[in-house]
């Protein structure tokens, strides 16, 4: 008798992989679209920030640039949607393009002073320009539509009308998935090589012969236009536009929530976002009823942000890597430990729940 | 334009930069001793108001005290902060101590809103100072601005003389300056840090306790929306002030809040595309004071690289 000894090759691993994250992605698609209309609401605002997400991952998750305005140049996006797809009539995916377009005179200019500043210095920068920009631009009436705001409506394209909320879900699923798709190629690339190491080292790499000036140019040009076409999208999942929580990212919160979400999800790997976003927003969506759960939520939120900047500086993608890793090395006592993780996870959400009724 | 009309803002100007100033003290403070830039500074001094207003809504405790248990609050808070989180982060981590910074605000101010029982909108805040008006040569202004101005003054002549001469005073500053030769010297920088991180989050407090319980006037003070989010409605000016200083000069910081304050409103008589757009020149202001790197005029080289290393 000979004992057979089954090793796991790298392409069956990459295959498994790849299995898992189909099935993963296939009860992302399939899931918000059997439960409700509703549902699918949420699957979209949660697609859409994190395409909004991206933005930060470019680069602050790549680059180590942290930026404070990604609600800035989705305003933009936002604003462009408005006027022409509702207003000219234009579809969609040329609306995205030219948001991305407009972006970048913004882009650059705060990639000038990225250049110049370091750390703090930049994020408070990032902070002013986002206050500069709501007090200016987004101030502007026939820009914003003043108090009133804008109407957005959602494309038709060819025979498929993305009005409805479970078509519109699709449609911003398929758009993030394709985003993440070229964020990892661009993490593959020599010029996602080159932020890595600005982001590690700005003198090293200098001396290995990196342009850190076109290399944080260039970042800042990628996210700039990744938040704007987040911010199309945005409009599109609104249909009414409003300017204030652009104008003022920090009064209305969404820009810290936009970096804690970013970070909690991971901020090295393009799902960071999508995972930060599903968290946040289902459980939003489930405490909606009791203000004061929801104000619990951001305060553990906040809790779990600062833990995860402490010990786990990949975030949640970082932990489930671990866990899987595990569940491979030991499958029995791995699966054992994520099970109760989940389960425990599952038990305090619906304790919750119950006492929130 | 009458003389009583300029005076009139100028002092309205000067309650501003009062306000301003105890913040950017208290920024450029924990700056100083611990290299952490507190974007945290605005919740930490909200949690005192919060507390204040939850005690006098009950009407249990009279106005006064319970200001003084705010600011108590505040100053445990801010102490917290720093023993809990800010002592385990290492100072070269830039991004990441930003970023706690960041969360630590999300946090008081998500506790804020949690003390608050979710209450949207804004929110009536009974006042400790008086609201009858002062009339001074002729400019007409309420009392807690006028009490808001002394305060401020007076905490500043307080602060600033103490931490020149007295034992603590120097002692904070030696750890400033260098951690490690302040240690080897024998004083305990942990210490001092959380002293310094006390005195700081005690005077943002006092500042908050001192703006929202009177910013209606008569009726009081109202505790809106813009109040009750991570950065609140002037930490980014308090930044601008102290950052005239480099974030390390106290009496430059001090000249800054002027700038923030009294300057900004005194451009209300300025015409109208300057008056109109004060907001945003306050934001170039900063935007230029950043480029300017303006701690390089504060400080020696040794003593930036201890704030960095």
């Amino acid at each position: 008798m000979s004992t057979k000894v089954i090793t796991l090759t790298p392409t069956t691993q990459h295959a498994r992989r790849g299995t898992a994250l189909a099935v993963a992605l296939a009860a992302a698609a399939v899931g918000p679209l059997l439960l409700s209309d509703f549902a699918s609401f949420i699957g979209a605002r949660i697609a859409v920030t994190a395409i909004i997400g991206l933005s930060v991952i470019v680069v602050t998750g790549y680059t180590g640039q942290l930026s404070l305005m990604p609600y800035t140049f989705a305003g933009i996006g936002v604003f462009v949607a408005a006027h022409t797809i509702t207003g000219w009539g234009w579809p969609f995916w040329f609306a995205a393009a030219f948001a991305a377009a407009l972006s970048v005179p913004l882009s650059l200019l705060v990639g000038l002073v990225a250049v110049r500043l370091r750390g703090f210095y930049f994020a408070i920068a990032t902070l002013t320009f986002a206050s500069a920009v709501g007090a200016t631009l987004f101030e502007w009436d026939a820009f914003t539509g003043g108090q009133k705001g804008l109407p957005v409506s959602r494309p038709v394209i060819g025979p498929i009308d993305f009005a409805g909320d479970r078509a519109y879900y699709l449609l911003c699923l398929v758009t993030v998935l394709l985003l993440v798709w070229m964020v990892m190629g661009l993490q593959d690339s020599r010029i996602g090589r080159a932020m890595t190491a600005v982001r590690e080292n700005e003198t090293a790499a200098a001396t290995l012969g990196i342009n850190v000036m076109k290399t944080k140019l260039v970042a800042f040009m990628v996210s700039g236009m990744i938040a704007a076409i987040g911010g199309v999208f945005h409009g599109m999942l609104l249909q009414h536009v409003t300017r204030t929580p652009y104008q003022t990212p920090f009064v209305e919160a969404v820009g810290v929530t936009l970096v804690i979400l970013v970070v909690v999800g991971g901020m090295r790997s393009p799902w960071g976002p999508f995972i930060g976003a599903a968290i946040i927003y289902v459980q939003l969506e489930v405490f909606r009823t009791a203000l004061f759960l929801q104000y619990f939520i951001a305060a553990v939120t906040a809790v779990a942000f600062v833990v995860v900047l402490l010990r786990l500086p990949d975030g949640l993608v970082g932990l489930i890597k671990h866990e899987a890793a595990a569940v491979r090395r030991a499958p029995l006592r791995g699966g054992v430990r994520v099970a109760l993780i989940i389960a425990v996870n599952v038990v305090v959400l619906y304790g919750i729940w119950r006492l929130s009724r | 334009m009458s003389a009583s009309v300029v005076a009139q803002i100028a002092l309205i100007g000067l309650a501003k930069s009062g306000v301003i100033a105890m913040l950017a003290v208290g920024i450029v403070l924990i700056y100083r001793t611990t290299g952490v830039v507190n974007l945290a500074h605005w919740a930490i001094g909200l949690v005192g108001v919060v507390v204040y207003v939850l005690l006098t809504g009950v009407d249990v405790v009279p106005p006064l005290p319970a200001a003084a248990v705010g600011l108590a609050v505040s100053a445990l808070a801010g102490l917290l902060a720093q023993r809990l989180v800010f002592s385990r982060i290492h100072r070269g981590q830039v991004v990441t101590m930003i970023l706690v910074a960041l969360g630590v605000g999300s946090f008081f101010a998500a506790v804020s809103q949690m003390l608050l029982r979710g209450q949207r909108g804004e929110i009536i805040v009974t006042p400790f100072l008086p609201g009858s008006t002062v009339d001074i040569a002729g400019a007409v202004i309420l009392a807690s601005e006028l009490i808001t101005i002394l305060v401020a003054v007076a905490a500043c002549a307080v602060l600033l003389p103490w931490l020149k001469r007295s034992r603590s005073g120097r002692a904070l500053r030696a750890v400033a300056q260098n951690r490690e030769a302040a240690q080897l010297a024998g004083i305990d920088a942990a210490r001092y840090a959380e002293l310094a991180w006390v005195i700081g989050s005690g005077l943002a407090g006092l500042a908050l306790l001192l703006l929202i319980p009177h910013s209606a006037g008569e009726q009081g003070g109202v505790l809106s929306v813009v109040h009750l989010v991570p950065l609140g409605s002037l930490l980014i000016p308090a930044f601008g002030a102290a950052l005239v200083g480099g974030l390390i000069s106290l009496p430059a910081a001090l000249a800054g809040s002027l700038i923030f304050g009294l300057v900004q409103e005194l451009l209300i008589l300025a015409p109208p595309p300057i008056s109109d757009q004060r907001e945003v020149l306050a934001f170039v202001v900063i935007t230029v004071l950043l480029l300017l790197r303006t701690e390089r005029f504060f400080a020696s080289n040794a003593e930036l690289e201890a704030l960095r290393s």
